[in-house]
């Protein structure tokens, strides 16, 4: 019984100290980006100091800030509903079509995802550069599919084999033609599988800094990237660079917010089984 | 007349191998037909052939006089209930129910009434609007008929719907099934390994082993005019005892362990010394504690089953194992040495080598 109640507190001891080490820096950025410069340095972790909103009053009505933001939502958004559509489409290619090599193929696209994309930052801008795909939004938004097409592919490939082949037999016989299968039972019971890669596809392309960096200019920067540009040879604005930062967290946490409903409402209705 | 449905030399192969093996069949307007054998003998294949879910690689199948071979499943006029029910997660029992005609451009009023109708007969009414994952075996079993029901098809193909079903709710859908086919009657193609569910539901059997058909008939019919042994060892209940011997007279079987004769109803076909295979139902095996029994039994098991007692042992003797099926109690013949008579009604004689019955 002892035994039971000092592993017990051995583990919310260890969970409490990754909770401080997750919460932590954030909590760090939020108190920062209410603080001027000079507070900054002066009041350290310290929550008794008065709060200012200039960061983000100077951030949000920056001349550029609305371009950016527009940015990151179309690359953002664009990308993710391309990865899904051509995701789900291979996934169920791989599952239900047999063809030469296909089982290697459902087993090795997640290897792609461990490449770091800074291995391939350069790589990447001298073939854009060459397709003139620099400096443009369709430049970024063609990366991010490429990127997080193997992960959503190989996550779907899981949902869709989990679909018992007779709903589809049975949709067969009431009189579905092979895309209406996929559009009126297939897709609606990967749903689950949607939401997830959606996740993790949208704040990967929200998020991603160096590519961004590499291939964006004055125009097409996404917001990343205008964070950036808070360090400067003279010095880092730290109060803008965490406002802005705190904004760019908001999105994804609430895409997340909304799209983890989907997940779990889908995993514990045991969405598949008839 | 135009049969309901009819299969002509029908070839299935994956590959190399020949799993449906050149089979014909015809099932009249109306009437059930079952497709009973062991597992991974073809039925399921010979059924989604029919469905259209499997392509044919020899041969013809015809619905309702019309050569549907290459026809895609919707336009086969052909409803199917799958063993694992393949109900459609994401929608409720009523639109289950009604996605085939919503796809066909049904008139609304005439999907309600049609699925009010079906959901009235199976006993539904009160789950139209849930999701049927939460619904128990049995009422899963019914909506996946009632999905059936709805598209009004010329045939029916089930493939084992009750077999996820436990004993007693199987039984029921037994009969639930005979009265819907009363009512509807419609040609309907049934799959199953369960010789119960075959003998009780069929108009007539169709018994397959390794993709071929042994024999088709009524359940009277295979049951008491097996054409082989394979027929005769698959129907029936307890199995049918199968005895070796040879023949020494034209209605006269010698066992050549014990020596016993045993004469014959009826003169067959073939040489005196002849191998067959001797069947005897355990029905026909009766116990005769008299001078005059033909067999003596080891009794090693008695299971007393209520109405009969069921008795496992070997030929006294010998090693061959048989089984008697006595009326009534007899749990204390267990470790006995038993006299038996044989019923000539429940014997029948195949040829050893090509396991034909020569008898009939
Ligand atoms: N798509 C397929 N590819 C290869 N072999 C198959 C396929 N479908 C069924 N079979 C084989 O055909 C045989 C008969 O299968 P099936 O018709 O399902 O038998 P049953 O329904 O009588 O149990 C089995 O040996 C099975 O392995
Ligand atoms: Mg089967």
């Amino acid at each position: 019984m002892n035994d039971q109640r000092a592993l017990l507190a051995v583990r919310y001891v260890a969970l409490t100290l990754l909770a401080i080490l997750c919460v932590g820096p954030i909590l760090v950025m939020t108190l920062t980006s209410f603080k001027t410069q000079a507070q900054t340095f002066t009041t350290g972790l310290s929550f008794f100091f008065a709060p200012t909103m200039e960061n983000y009053r100077d951030v949000i009505f920056d001349s550029s800030f609305g371009r950016y933001l527009v940015n990151s939502l179309i690359v953002g958004i664009v990308a993710t509903l391309i990865t899904l559509l051509l995701g789900c489409m291979a996934a169920y290619g791989l599952a239900r079509f047999s063809f030469a090599g296909r089982k290697t193929i459902a087993y090795t696209t997640l290897m792609l995802r461990t490449v770091p994309l800074a291995v391939i930052a350069v790589p990447v801008f001298m073939i854009w550069s060459d397709w003139r795909l620099t400096n443009s939004l369709l430049g970024l938004i063609l990366l991010y599919v490429a990127v997080n097409l193997p992960f959503t592919i190989w996550l779907l490939y899981g949902f869709v084999l989990q679909v018992p082949v007779e709903l589809e037999e049975a949709a067969a016989i009431d009189g579905c033609r092979p895309w209406k299968i996929f559009l009126r039972i297939v897709l609606p019971l990967i749903r689950p599988g949607l939401a997830a890669a959606a996740i993790f596809t949208f704040r990967i392309a929200w998020n991603e800094f160096i590519l961004a960096l590499v291939l964006t200019d004055r125009s097409t920067r996404t917001l990343p990237v205008a964070a950036s540009l808070f360090v400067t040879d003279i010095g880092v604005e730290w109060g803008k660079l965490m406002a802005l930062a705190s904004l760019i967290a908001l999105p994804p946490l609430a895409f997340t917010f909304l799209a983890a409903r989907q997940v779990i409402s889908g995993l514990t209705a045991g969405a598949v089984k008839g | 007349m135009i049969a309901g449905v009819e299969l002509i030399n029908v070839t299935k192969r994956f590959g190399e191998n020949t799993i449906v093996d050149s089979i014909s069949l015809s099932a009249a307007a109306g009437e059930f037909i079952v497709l009973v054998g062991a597992s991974g003998c073809g039925k399921s294949t010979i059924l989604r052939m029919i469905a259209g879910l499997e392509s044919v690689t020899k041969g013809q199948i015809m619905i309702k006089g019309r050569d549907v071979t290459q026809v895609r499943p919707d336009e086969r006029d052909i409803a199917m209930v799958f063993q694992n029910y393949a109900l459609y997660p994401h929608m409720s029992v009523a639109e289950n129910m009604s996605f085939a005609l919503t796809l066909t451009r049904t008139p609304k009023d005439e999907i309600k009434r049609r699925v009010g109708e079906a959901a009235r007969i199976l006993g539904i009414e009160q789950l139209l609007e849930r999701k049927p994952k939460a619904r128990s075996g049995g009422q899963r079993q019914r909506v996946a008929m009632g999905r059936a029901i709805v598209r009004e098809p010329s045939v029916f193909l089930f493939d084992e719907p009750l077999s996820n079903l436990d004993a007693k709710l199987r039984a029921q859908m037994r009969v639930e099934l005979a009265l819907l086919h009363k009512r509807l009657g419609k040609t309907t193609v049934y799959v199953t390994h369960d010789q119960v569910e075959a003998m009780t539901l069929a108009d007539r059997i169709v018994i397959l082993d390794r993709g071929a058909i042994q024999q088709i008939g009524s359940p009277a019919e295979v049951f008491n005019r097996p054409r082989n042994v394979f027929v005769a060892g698959f129907i029936g209940s307890p199995v049918m005892n199968m005895l070796k011997g040879y023949l020494v007279a034209e209605d006269s079987v010698e066992l050549p362990d014990t020596g016993a004769r045993i004469k014959l109803s009826l003169p067959v076909r073939g040489a005196t010394g002849k191998p067959v295979v001797l069947g005897i139902r355990p029905q026909g095996l009766i116990l005769n504690e008299g001078p005059d029994a033909v067999l003596h039994m080891q009794v090693k098991v008695a299971e007393y089953l209520g109405t009969e007692t069921v008795l496992n042992g070997t030929l006294a003797n010998s090693d061959e194992a048989v089984t008697s099926s006595l009326n009534g109690e007899h749990g204390g013949l267990a470790g006995k040495q038993i006299g038996l008579s044989i019923d000539p009604a429940h014997v029948h004689v195949f040829d050893a080598g090509t396991g034909l019955n020569l008898i009939h």
